[in-house]
């Protein structure tokens, strides 16, 4: 299975699959700053959304509108399947890899 | 819902610049995230709101720019059609592009040029109320404007005129050298002047108070090169240097380097106190018949020189004799006059040197017109072939009408397609002068920066005259384009003649500009020339001049002279008071057969019996001085011009009184010489007189030395002979040629710039030239084809072609010979020795532009008369 992921772009995603239909884009922002403790931009969010849903790897739906989006709808997010099967691959090799370690203790740097 | 909302600007500009699409998202989560922010500060959220909007401005996230735009489609079609013909008519575009590029970057030159010139001594603070007094004194022979006014003009000024806010003196003694310990310099561009002038002209310095009190007659303010050569260091102020002009001098302060655009620029300030100054100097001071000192004015704020020329009837009378007073009248002469007004101002005594030499202000008009006049010829070209190109258009024309395009369309098309071509060539301007500005700077004389060019005060002149040459250029072309014919429609090439005549009228106008300034490069060139090889009545080649700065070489000249002598490569060397092509002051001595008649005012030269053998100035009839001190005190020699004036009938043996400031002696003529040049050849050959070393009026001042060769070497075996004799005194040695070019050194820079001008519009009129008959040529190729069918020969075809031209190039000649002799005439009635302006000259320039233009049209007529007629008439 071939397929493009950056860094950023499997965090967001990994974030929309686990806040199932509920991701949008300040949700994901709160979301990655809490888990990753770094500071990120909202503008990076859309961009990696964006770049996601182009590849197929997650759908979007329009939410209802609130008044503190200055009466704009809110855009949710949704893997699709082909989004999960790039994940759980993801995971796997990561985890296959990550076995291959030698349980011995490593050098202080 | 709280009223508080995110900047207006931000959301405002948010709005323009994102995609639709994402324009709902992204505002939103921007939106909730500037709510979240507000709960902590309004001041952060806002900020952090505009922080997100800039961050958002990503390429992924920009509205794509609306190509379904009219206007847009059209422009885009213009600038495809531009560059396919680009590729068609390559010769006909460069030939457009390469013209009018270099008309821009002659106009560009000019315009730093003229710039320059205007802004000479612009950065005085106070330019506007500054005023150099210049007295006009009737005389015997005339009107005289003297830069040098009575010694006590200027502190009278500021006595008795209420308008006058400050005065000073400013003066000059030729090469000041200063000393201090063993280190020693000489040096020629400084002033002496009186405290006044710090108030009145901007001077930077570096440190110290010009304003400061000194001991003795005179405090010193220098340059830190200066100060480093005296002391080794540069911060000296309150130190004393050993010897000045009027002895020990103490440094008051440190002058910083003076602005390029400046008239002068000194490297010593010298500043005098009347009240410290020796009792005979205070006389001098005061003497009201005395012409030693510039005076300079600053008027009050609001005072115009008016105020002062009201009550000048009184101040004269007040202060002059009445046999006098008609020498004294005074004007004031501003500032902003003296680089390009001063041309009839005499210096009247010694002034400071010039860092830039006077200019007029007629050379700029002149310079200006011929900016223009280049750049016009360029857009002449442009009109000239864009309008022929027109005609061949017509296809392209028509369709664009039948799929509904208007007249103002065409029209625009055509204004666009100038502008783009009028941006081209922009660009090859810029290019252009940036690459020739160093040479531009040598050849004009000037000293700036390139910078000028792009600075704020010339975007103006850019934006100006290109917009200027794009609408002269695109209006004909254009209105050609647009008029052609429908009738015609898309009959394939149909051709009109229409628009011939208006084209050969720009021809005619183009030919008659050519020779118009060929005419005008060949009687500047011949003038130059002329000037520069004419006789001076002396050989001012191989010639050393060393100046007399102390007493001590004054006295001991003759062991000097001998010394110098010693070495095999002088030729002869003398001594005298003055030399040809003097820098100082020119001194006058009145001349009386009869005491009681007018005198005759001779150039006063003081000499030993070598000086004219040394100047190998003839001796026409008569004798030299022997050289016996007693005998020569009482002989002249005075030249032929002064013989005349004299109406002597046997000049040798006269005697006849020789008057210096007022002390008449008689004395015998021995000698008459041939005349010489003692100024440039602007000047008429005057009268001179040369009375023996020894005379009691004028001491020398300099050697002359001729050598036969080894420059280099002699002038070390003079600077050795100097520092045996006159140790305290560092030599200061010219070659006396050097000082003769400086009396032309202006004119050939503006002749050169006048010249080069010249010669870039001739060939960008060859350019036009060339493209006309290139399409001429591909017009008339099947008509060619079919009278060589039809039994034509090949000189039959090329008088064809050529008659046209030729008559055109003869009323052109009609047209511009006589307003270029009615110029140039003027033009060299300014010099005193001119060329006269002969029928060559229009024969040259008739013969220049005749062989351009023919040597253009045989090249490719020529081709197209010899080849098989099947071929050309096969041509489309």
């Amino acid at each position: 299975m071939e397929y493009q992921l950056g860094e950023f772009e499997e965090l967001v995603l990994l974030t929309v699959a686990a806040q199932h239909d509920t991701a949008y884009g300040v949700s994901i922002l709160e979301f990655l700053s809490a888990e990753t403790k770094k500071k990120i931009n909202i503008s990076a969010i859309h961009v990696a959304l964006k770049r996601l849903q182009k590849k197929g790897f997650v759908n979007s739906r329009e939410g209802g509108i609130t008044a503190e989006r200055g009466g704009r709808r809110k855009k949710y997010y949704v893997v699709t399947a082909y989004g999960k099967q790039v994940l759980d691959a993801q995971n796997n090799l990561r985890s296959r890899i990550y076995n291959k370690i030698p349980q011995i203790s490593f050098s202080k740097v | 819902m709280s009223e508080l909302e995110p900047p207006k600007w931000a959301v405002r500009f948010l709005r323009w610049y994102c995609r639709d699409e994402y324009l709902s998202e992204i505002e939103g989560d921007l939106f909730e995230l500037f709510h979240i922010r507000k709960k902590k500060s309004i001041k952060s959220a806002n900020l952090f709101f505009v922080w997100n909007v800039l961050r958002s401005f990503r390429l992924i996230n920009l509205r794509k720019t609306q190509i379904n735009n009219w206007t847009m489609n059209m422009l885009k079609n213009y600038t495809k059609i531009y560059f396919r013909r680009f590729r068609k008519e390559t010769v006909h575009f460069i030939v457009n592009m390469l013209g009018l590029g270099m008309g821009f970057a002659i106009l560009f030159f000019i315009l730093m040029f003229v710039h320059d010139e205007l802004n000479i001594d612009a950065f005085h603070s106070k330019k506007d109320r500054v005023y150099r007094v210049i007295e006009r004194s009737m005389e015997d022979d005339g009107l005289h404007h003297y830069l040098s006014v009575a010694n006590p003009l200027a502190d009278a000024l500021k006595a008795d005129f209420p308008a006058v806010e400050e005065t000073a003196h400013m003066s000059y003694f030729g090469s000041q050298v200063l000393a201090k310990g063993d280190k020693r310099l000489a040096d020629r561009d400084w002033a002496l002047v009186t405290r006044g002038i710090f108030n009145i002209l901007d001077f930077e310095f570096l440190d110290g108070n010009p304003m400061k009190e000194f001991e003795g007659p005179a405090g010193i303010i220098i340059t830190k090169d200066i100060a480093m050569t005296l002391f080794g260091k540069e911060d000296v102020v309150g130190e004393v240097i050993d010897q000045a002009r009027f002895g020990p001098a103490e440094v008051i302060a440190i002058l910083d380097e003076m602005p390029r655009n400046s008239t002068y620029r000194f490297n010593q300030i010298y500043v005098i106190d009347k009240n410290q100054m020796s009792e005979g100097f205070q006389r001098f001071f005061n003497s009201w018949n005395t012409r030693f000192f510039q005076s300079w004015v600053l008027l009050k704020e609001g005072a115009t020189p008016e105020d002062v020329y009201a009550q000048k009837k009184a101040f004269l009378e007040k202060y002059y004799d009445d046999e006098i007073r008609d020498e004294h009248d005074f004007y004031f002469h501003p500032l902003a006059d003296v680089h390009l007004g001063s041309t009839h101002i005499e210096d009247g005594g010694p002034a400071p040197l010039l860092s830039i030499p006077y200019s007029d202000r007629q050379f700029v008009n002149i310079i200006m017109l011929m900016g223009f006049l280049v750049i016009f010829i360029a857009a002449l070209n442009y009109i000239n072939l864009s309008s022929v190109q027109a005609l061949k258009r017509t296809l392209e024309a028509s369709m664009r009408k039948i799929n509904g395009a208007r007249n103002k369309h065409l029209v625009g098309q055509l204004f666009f397609e100038t502008f783009l071509t009028v941006i081209i060539a922009y660009a090859i301007s810029l290019l252009l002068v940036v690459v020739f500005f160093p040479y531009f700077l040598e050849i004009a004389n000037k000293d700036f920066e390139l910078s000028l060019l792009f600075s704020s005060d010339f975007w103006i002149y850019h934006i100006t005259t290109i917009l200027i040459i794009w609408s002269i250029s695109a209006f004909l072309p254009a209105f050609y384009y647009s008029k052609l014919k429908r009738s015609l429609l898309v009959l394939k090439n149909a051709f009109t003649g229409k628009g011939d005549s208006l084209r050969k009228v720009l021809v005619g106008i183009q030919y008659a500009l050519s020779l118009f300034l060929i005419i005008g490069s060949v009687v500047i060139y011949r003038q130059l020339n002329f000037v520069q090889s004419k006789d001076l009545g002396f050989d001012n080649s191989n010639l050393i001049i060393l100046d007399i700065n102390s007493g001590t070489a004054r006295r001991s000249f003759k062991n000097i002279i001998e010394g110098i002598k010693t070495n095999p490569d002088v030729i002869n060397a003398s001594t005298s008071s003055r030399v040809p092509g003097e820098w100082k002051d020119l001194p006058i001595a009145r001349l009386h057969n009869v005491l009681s008649n007018p005198p005759v005012e001779a150039n006063h030269y003081a000499v030993d019996k070598d000086w004219i053998d040394t100047y190998q100035i003839e001796l026409v009839d008569g004798e030299n001085f022997v050289g016996a001190d007693q005998t020569d005190s009482l002989n002249i020699i005075i030249n032929q011009k002064a013989a005349e004036m004299l109406s002597l009938e046997a000049p040798l043996g006269e005697r006849i009184w020789v008057n210096n400031d007022n002390d008449s002696v008689q004395m015998r003529i021995i000698g008459i010489i041939e005349d010489f040049h003692f100024q440039s050849l602007y000047e008429p050959i005057g009268p001179v007189v040369l009375t023996h070393w020894n005379n009691h009026v004028r001491s020398i001042d300099y050697f002359t030395i001729r050598y036969s060769q080894n420059p280099k070497q002699t002038v070390e075996h003079v600077e050795e002979v100097n520092a045996t004799f006159d140790p305290g005194t560092p030599a200061e040695i010219h070659f006396l040629d050097q000082q003769w070019e400086r009396f032309y050194e202006a004119e050939e820079s503006r002749s050169t710039i006048i010249l080069i001008a010249s010669i870039v519009s001739i060939i960008i009129s060859a350019f036009g030239l060339f493209g006309l008959i290139n399409f001429t040529a591909e017009r008339k190729t099947k008509e060619i084809g079919i009278r060589k069918v039809m039994g034509a020969t090949v000189p039959n075809i090329i008088n064809l072609i050529l008659k046209d031209y030729m008559i055109l190039l003869l009323i052109s000649l009609v047209v511009a010979a006589p307003l270029a002799y009615w110029l140039f005439n003027e033009w060299l009635a300014d010099f005193a020795y001119r060329i006269n302006l002969s029928i060559d000259v229009f024969l040259i320039a008739f013969v220049v532009v005749s062989l351009i233009s023919f040597s253009t049209v045989l090249s490719r007529i020529l081709r197209i008369a010899k080849s098989n007629p099947v071929n050309s008439i096969k041509y489309e």
